[in-house]
């Protein structure tokens, strides 16, 4: 048969239009004139601007806050979890797919479920409700990775240790724990993306005192989007690009 | 051995905690509370109604879950016929490239949706005039979900046989009698997730219609948003929700039944 290149070029073009809009901000964030139509010239005014925003500041310190105590409560509650898994447990059926719930009903759902909820429980809104929100979708994420590693783990180790005399919070720190660290890791990085992202559940439960950082966007772009915008873009995508290239390195030691 | 057992208990006791509490019990909660009385803004008399219901049934909540519907199937539709041949395309390729897209399409994943969203907001306020209408958020959400529906796709097309494909073509099959009796039934699992993954979202997500929308589109979403934000009553827009919850679960179970329905139509030929 004879090989034709229109597939590549119509994902190539798929592709490349997901792309226009951060391509655009990305070369933006560097363009000294306030308009989208001209070019100014190279400039970092963008970012100077941004640095010098203490609410976003503040709203990307309420965010990873937000995010790392959620994704590390979360992982020992999954990781725990995985591991009793392995024998059989009363009601796990309802339990294990009533915590993925979270991940597959639409976020509004929820958000309207905890608000009506934490509202009912008279909780203060802000900090604590946002981690408890952010915890149920955290924990099915975490979990789904972990689970798959608990599967293949060989129990052999842990129960020589275990007659060797190791206690089994020894046992679990020195066999267990780092066989499980790196899809652990690996999970964690997924959760804390889903939390550092959220906007939707978060709208609900944040209160009027708190902000995390979508949630600052969110009411910046409803008023008015300067260039600002474009520089925080271009910085979320170095990010990025850090993170995955550390998990990489990450995933290419464990093959080793 | 019994006491082994015991603390392997211990293990999963966090994990049924907290998801009774804080996923079982609020989800309870608001569907008990749908059938509540409202007294006034943010309070709750715990008389049962069916009243949120009966509202529900006007004309203005129906009319605005009818569009809410309508938006929907168009962005599905545009989805499907964009991303449908991409992810089949996407499954043909060489393995290199293959994996090179599929990271290219995680990669915006990472960034801030409300981000990128701005960046098109501008786009389209720059470079055309369609901004605050029905066509920009139809655009919009077709771009925020497309991703998922190529990565359902992809994933069903790169399992699929190519040698049945090439067999049926050998046996004079045409390209499009090969591509309904082979391709299409093969890959109707990840079509159909993906519908489900772009259709619910499309009646959901509410910034992308409060943003691109100029506060002229409502989807069912931005309904509870507003009963709860601004109106503050609660068991209304838990009702709204229920509903929503129906409507979802109805959703993903037809597109489970539909998809044996794909098999058995292609064993039977």
């Amino acid at each position: 048969m004879k090989k034709s290149k229109f597939p590549l070029i119509y994902v190539a073009v798929v592709t490349a239009i997901l792309y226009i809009p951060i391509i655009v901000a990305v070369i933006f964030s560097f363009n000294d004139s306030r308009l989208y139509t001209t070019w100014g010239g190279f400039s970092l005014r963008w970012y100077e601007t941004l640095f010098k925003d203490e609410d976003i500041f503040e709203a990307l310190l309420n965010s990873l806050l937000v995010g790392f105590t959620s994704c590390i409560l979360s992982a020992v509650i999954a990781t725990a979890a995985a591991l009793g898994f392995r024998k059989k447990q009363p009601f796990s059926g309802i339990f294990k797919s009533t915590s993925m719930i979270p991940i597959m009903v639409p976020e509004i759902i929820l958000g309207m479920a905890f608000l009506v909820f934490f509202h009912f429980l008279n909780l203060p809104f802000g900090f604590i409700t946002l981690v408890i929100a952010h915890m149920t979708f955290c924990i099915p994420y975490i979990y789904l990775q972990v689970s798959t590693r608990v599967a293949s783990l060989d129990i052999a180790p842990t129960e020589a240790a275990r007659m060797l005399g190791a206690g089994p919070l020894r046992a679990f720190f020195t066999i267990t724990l780092p066989d499980l660290l790196p899809s652990i890791l690996s999970g964690m990085f997924i959760a804390f993306a889903m939390s550092f992202d959220d906007v939707i559940i978060s709208m609900f439960v944040v209160g009027p005192k708190f902000n995390t950082l979508p949630i600052k966007i969110y009411t910046q772009v409803k008023t008015g989007i300067t260039p600002e915008i474009n520089a925080l873009c271009t910085l979320m995508l170095l990010v990025t690009v850090i993170c995955l290239g550390a998990s990489k390195l990450l995933k290419g030691r464990k093959v080793k | 051995m019994k006491s082994k057992t015991r603390s392997d208990f211990k293990k999963v006791l966090p994990l049924y905690i907290f998801t009774l509490i804080f996923v079982l019990v609020p989800i309870l909660y608001a569907i008990f509370l749908s059938f509540m009385t409202r007294t006034n803004t943010w309070s709750v008399e715990y008389v049962f109604t069916l009243d949120n219901y009966r509202e529900l049934l006007k004309p203005i909540y129906l009319s605005t879950f009818a569009d809410s519907f309508k938006l929907a199937v168009a962005v599905t539709f545009v989805d499907i016929i964009v991303g449908y041949p991409a992810g089949l395309f996407m499954a043909r390729l060489p393995e290199k490239q293959r994996n090179f897209f599929f990271a290219a399409l995680t990669f915006p994943f990472w960034i801030n949706s409300i981000v990128r969203i701005a960046s098109i907001i501008v786009l389209l306020r720059t470079y055309t005039t369609i901004l605050y209408s029905y066509e920009a958020v139809v655009i919009t959400m077709v771009y925020a979900l497309l991703p998922f529906m190529i990565y359902s796709v992809y994933s069903a097309a790169v399992k699929l046989d190519n040698s049945a494909l090439e067999a049926a073509r050998m046996l004079g099959a045409s390209k499009f009698r090969a591509f309904l009796d082979i391709t299409l039934p093969l890959t109707a699992k990840g079509l159909l997730s993906g519908i489900t993954l772009t259709f619910i979202p499309s009646m959901c997500l509410i910034y992308i219609s409060d943003l691109l929308g100029g506060g002229k589109f409502i989807l069912a979403g931005n309904l509870i948003e507003n009963q709860l934000m601004k109106t503050h009553n609660l068991p209304l827009a838990a009702a709204i929700s229920v509903v929503l919850m129906i409507f979802t679960g109805t959703v993903i179970l037809i597109s489970n039944r539909l998809e044996p329905v794909a098999k058995r139509r292609r064993r039977a030929r």
